[in-house]
């Protein structure tokens, strides 16, 4: 991911809210926030947590970002992507 | 593609039939894999490939997978693949992969499927495991889909590869040559990097011979496969109960599937089950894990609102990872309103070193439970005990071992064991591998005698197999195989550790799964430091290996070695089960 860009303000707050859900750590929720390492994702809640979000913004999430998103960050730029890409 | 068009493919598409008047179906009584498909193509049955929503995205009958599989062959050949020659083939759950895999078969190549990255923010580890398996394979090819091309192109930087592209770029470059060769019945069919660490990958080496008598006993004897009959799955064609369970064994006995892609089970896990409802799937198989997420899906919803019907699917198995009773009964309860009958649960259990299957419960029967006790199970003895008693163990029987094998549970003499007592399980029979690729050290420690050492603990009531656990060191992680070297590899490297300051162990759970643990030793004094030892320690580990664990601190020097210095792994797990190996203390309450 492009480490100077900025997802949009409306993206990040989607994803936040969504993310309220998987917070079983009681992290902060920031966009810094890492999956892995700050609130445990393994990869079933990957999956669980993806289909809420593609509910969400009714796009589908290509599994090939994956391993390039770390941060919540990282996902709130590929959403925003795939929003554009959708002409959205 | 619009949802409209979507829907408006989906409606113009019909699955291919269940049966097809006519053809007889054979099980996998055939010499070669090309063989077997050559029979399919007679048949109208096939592949249905199915999208997260669960409408039907392309129909694949075995005639065109023949057709294209050998079209693709002569273009593999004309490429200048040679016969014995491995192509690495990233497995999605897409005609691709299949025609691709097929292909190698006419070709005489030998494909090696790959895994998929299926978590957050692990590209490097994906990468490295990449990599491992190409370098072990010596693969002159690597073969997927377009979007993972620039992963596959870093992991293989400096190994040569003749070329890395999906099937259309094989399609379009090559010129088809005129002949094949024609493979032989104890040719390699394909290699299997299903065990093994992701730093010292082991790949399975099978044969057609062995490939065809663990289908033909599978689906003779265990599936008990007959007109009808038809698949479904969401298992991912890079571990063998995919692979062979539901691609090879549906194949070779000219049967249906539907199949729908792992990540669009695990986003969408009850799509699973309308597949099965719609098309009236009769065989079906999952790790706990896999009827755990439908169970837990469904909890939210009333009774009955889902509108499926499960009545005719007669065989929903089990197995890849120890089996939760407790799980698979609220999974029963669960859709006991659609039609499901806990009769249709069948624990099998197998290895991918024994191409898939070592033993089938009776079709048809359910589960058979075995309580045992605690304390007698720790002296390697299988005594029954009140299903309510405390600390009682249960476990689920896996039954018969299949027809031309043979099992055998051995004490760590060697001394063959009888009913009832727990030690290590080995077999032997013609679905056994050939070794590991390149690997004599691993196949001499694997293959001993004509044996195969499984490497998982069990014991025998009756003639039926129960497993207990494992021998090995190996952890299985919602149905992932996962190393203590690896862990433990990831943890040395943290700053401040070093070679040896670290045990991965798996401990029990309540239930009989593992509960992987790692113990480290802490040279910190401060409780602030010590906390964010174990932090990171989780978080490298998770991130690097793709595991939860919990991270228990213990004093320098306290972890046992080996005489000639290595860790003694097994050693360390039985003193700190005794407690004497302690904790330090102020760590942190683990979070999980």
């Amino acid at each position: 991911m492009n480490p100077s860009a900025e997802p949009s303000p409306e993206t990040l707050a989607t994803l936040v809210k969504i993310l309220a859900g998987f917070n079983k750590t009681g992290t902060e929720l920031k966009p810094e926030t890492r999956f892995t390492e700050d609130l445990n994702f393994d990869s079933l809640v990957v999956m669980e947590f993806i289909a809420v979000v593609e509910d969400d913004f009714e796009i589908s999430v290509p599994m090939n970002i994956l391993p390039d998103v770390a941060t919540v960050k990282d996902l709130a730029l590929a959403v925003d992507k795939i929003l554009k890409d959708d002409g959205r | 593609m619009s949802t409209e068009a979507q829907d408006s493919k989906a409606s113009s598409l019909r699955p291919t039939p269940s049966d097809s008047p006519g053809v007889s179906r054979r099980l996998a009584d055939f010499a070669t894999l090309s063989e077997s498909l050559d029979y399919a193509a007679r048949s109208e049955t096939g592949m249905n490939f199915y999208s997260a929503r669960g409408l039907l995205d392309t129909v694949l009958p075995y005639r065109a997978l023949r057709d294209r599989s050998e079209d693709l062959g002569r273009r593999l050949a004309g490429m200048g693949i040679a016969p014995g020659d491995r192509v690495a083939l990233l497995a999605a759950t897409h005609p691709d992969f299949l025609a691709m895999f097929f292909g190698c078969q006419y070709a005489g190549a030998i494909p090696v499927p790959m895994p998929l990255p299926t978590a957050f923010g692990r590209r490097e580890a994906y990468i490295e495991q990449i990599k491992g398996q190409l370098r072990s394979s010596g693969a002159r090819m690597a073969v997927g889909a377009v979007e993972f091309l620039p992963l596959v192109e870093e992991a293989a930087a400096g190994l040569g590869l003749m070329m890395i592209g999906t099937a259309e770029d094989v399609y379009n470059r090559a010129t088809p040559a005129g002949a094949l060769p024609r493979a032989r019945t104890d040719d390699l069919s394909y290699i299997q990097y299903s065990s093994g660490s992701t730093r010292f990958p082991t790949g399975v080496m099978v044969t057609h011979a062995n490939l065809m008598a663990n289908c033909r006993a599978m689906t003779r004897y265990g599936v008990r496969n007959s007109e009808g009959d038809r698949g479904a799955s969401w298992l991912p064609f890079f571990h063998d109960m995919g692979l062979v369970g539901f691609m090879l064994g549906a194949l070779t006995s000219q049967t249906s599937m539907d199949y729908l892609p792992t990540e669009d089970f695990a986003r969408r896990p009850l799509t699973w089950l309308k597949m099965i409802s719609e098309n009236g799937g009769t065989v079906s198989y999952a790790p706990s894990f896999g009827y755990e997420l439908c169970a837990r899906r469904v909890s939210t919803m009333a009774e009955g609102a889902l509108g499926l019907d499960l009545s005719r699917w007669r065989m929903a198995g089990i197995g890849g990872e120890m089996i939760k009773p407790n799980v698979m009964q609220a999974f029963a309860a669960a859709f006991r309103p659609y039609g499901f009958s806990d009769k249709a649960f069948c624990a099998s259990y197998g290895l991918a070193e024994c191409v898939l299957a070592v033993s089938f419960s009776e079709a048809g029967t359910g589960m058979l439970l075995d309580h045992v006790d605690k304390d007698a199970l720790e002296a390697h003895r299988a005594v029954p005990a009140p299903a309510e008693a405390e600390g009682a163990r249960t476990f689920v029987s896996c039954g018969k071992v299949l027809p031309e094998h043979r099992g055998e549970i051995r004490d760590e003499e060697g001394k063959v064991l009888g009913e009832r007592q727990v030690g290590r399980f080995f077999v032997q029979g013609p679905s056994v591998m050939q070794g590991y690729f390149n690997d004599d050290e691993a196949t001499k420690a694997a293959l001993i005698d004509g044996w195969l050492d499984t490497g998982d603990l069990a014991y025998w009531i009756g003639d039926e197999l129960v497993i207990v656990g494992r021998a090995k060191d190996m952890m299985i992680i919602n149905g992932r195989n996962v190393w203590p070297q690896d862990i433990e590899w990831t943890v040395e490297h943290i700053d401040g550790l070093r070679s040896g300051d670290s045990a991965a162990i798996i401990l029990p759970n309540a239930d009989g799964t593992d509960r992987p643990t790692v113990l480290v030793q802490c040279r910190a004094s401060s409780a602030e430091d010590r906390q964010k030892l174990q932090a990171e320690v989780r978080a490298k580990v998770q991130d690097a290996v793709g595991i939860l664990c919990d991270v228990v601190l213990v004093p320098a020097r306290s972890l046992p070695k080996t005489t000639s210095g290595k860790l003694a792994r097994g050693r360390a797990k039985k003193m700190f089960e005794a407690g004497e190996i302690l904790p330090v203390e102020a760590s942190s309450p683990v979070a999980s």
